[in-house]
């Protein structure tokens, strides 16, 4: 994989956890399960991306994070949404979709 | 624990090992959690483990890559060179310290040799002028005296101080010493065996446990 591409993965890859964590306090797994479901199997997120992504949302305070008790009874790690992470959100979704536009535009000229 | 996030640097550094141990705990549940979820498929718990742990990939590397972004990348060559250099700064104050320390007591002993020279410069001076305090010596009970007269050597005696604190000076009789000094002792002499000789040189010497 080019250097490039890992680039706009990573980049996509804080937008989706921003996104999934949007709709709730999760952990690690929950969010990757939740990114394959929305995306019908698409994405499959993998875990070598997922925590470092996850430690590195929460190093710039986008996500808080707290240990709690998980569904299944284990002690887990949740991240929820800061409000600083909630602006960030929105700035990337906004990003999204001005790059997702553009790249329509090109690919399909003829509907622009 | 509060979050790695919130903790300063220094926190961080001293708090490696149980943030370490939280990333562990954290990739271990997700671990946990694709097992469960590979058993309820109808694997085995040791082969829907090892399933998981295939799936999960590098998890070593994955958790030094974790340590490192909750950390601020402080591997054991960063907290080896943040120690050194605390203990270099350490080092340096207390030499500061250590300095200062002596400066202070090299004043004091500068003053205590001032003090001391001041001192024997007085005792020099008052020996110039013939007061030296060292021979006023209190003449006392049990104290032998010599007394000396160059004029009149039939005076010369050698007597012990009474309890009464008198010796037995001839012509004179009992005559009182103790509680005078040896010069308040030989002027009290010379005075009183003056009314009995022409001319009197009375020199007393004193001989104490103290003196001797």
């Amino acid at each position: 994989m080019s250097d490039e591409r890992r680039e706009l993965l990573r980049g996509t890859l804080d937008l989706l956890v921003l996104k999934v964590v949007a709709g709730g306090a999760a952990h690690g797994y929950t969010i990757a399960r939740r990114i394959q479901e929305r995306s019908e199997g698409v994405l499959q997120v993998e875990e070598g991306s997922l925590y470092p992504a996850l430690h590195r949302l929460e190093q710039r305070r986008w996500l808080e994070a707290e240990w709690g008790i998980s569904e299944a009874g284990r002690r887990a790690k949740f991240y929820r949404l800061s409000r600083s992470g909630r602006r960030e959100l929105a700035a990337q979704e906004r990003g999204w979709e001005k790059m997702s536009a553009a790249i329509g535009r090109v690919l399909r000229p003829a509907e622009a | 624990m509060r979050s790695p996030a919130d903790l300063g640097f220094w926190r961080r550094l001293g708090k490696t090992e149980a943030i370490t141990a939280e990333v562990r705990a954290e990739l271990e549940h997700h671990l946990a959690r694709a097992t469960e979820d590979l058993v309820a498929t109808g694997l085995a718990p040791e082969v829907a483990r090892a399933e998981a742990r295939r799936r999960f990939g590098d998890l070593e590397r994955i958790e030094h890559d974790c340590l490192q972004i909750q950390t601020g990348g402080l591997t054991m060559l960063h907290r080896i060179h943040a120690g050194a250099t605390l203990l270099l700064f350490l080092s340096v104050l207390f030499l500061l310290y250590d300095g200062r320390m002596r400066a202070a007591r090299s004043e004091a002993l500068a003053q205590q040799f001032r003090q001391e020279a001041e001192l024997a410069m007085h005792r020099a001076e008052e020996a110039r002028r013939g007061r030296n305090p060292v021979e006023s010596i209190v003449i006392r009970v049990g104290d032998r005296l010599e007394l000396v007269d160059f004029v009149n050597p039939d005076l010369n005696v050698s007597e012990e101080v009474a309890a009464d604190g008198k010796i037995l000076v001839p012509d004179l009789g009992w005559f009182a010493v103790a509680g005078l000094t040896r010069e308040e002792a030989e002027a009290a002499l010379s005075e009183a065996l003056g009314a009995y000789f022409v001319s009197v040189d009375v020199k007393l010497k004193v001989h104490s446990e103290e003196s001797d």
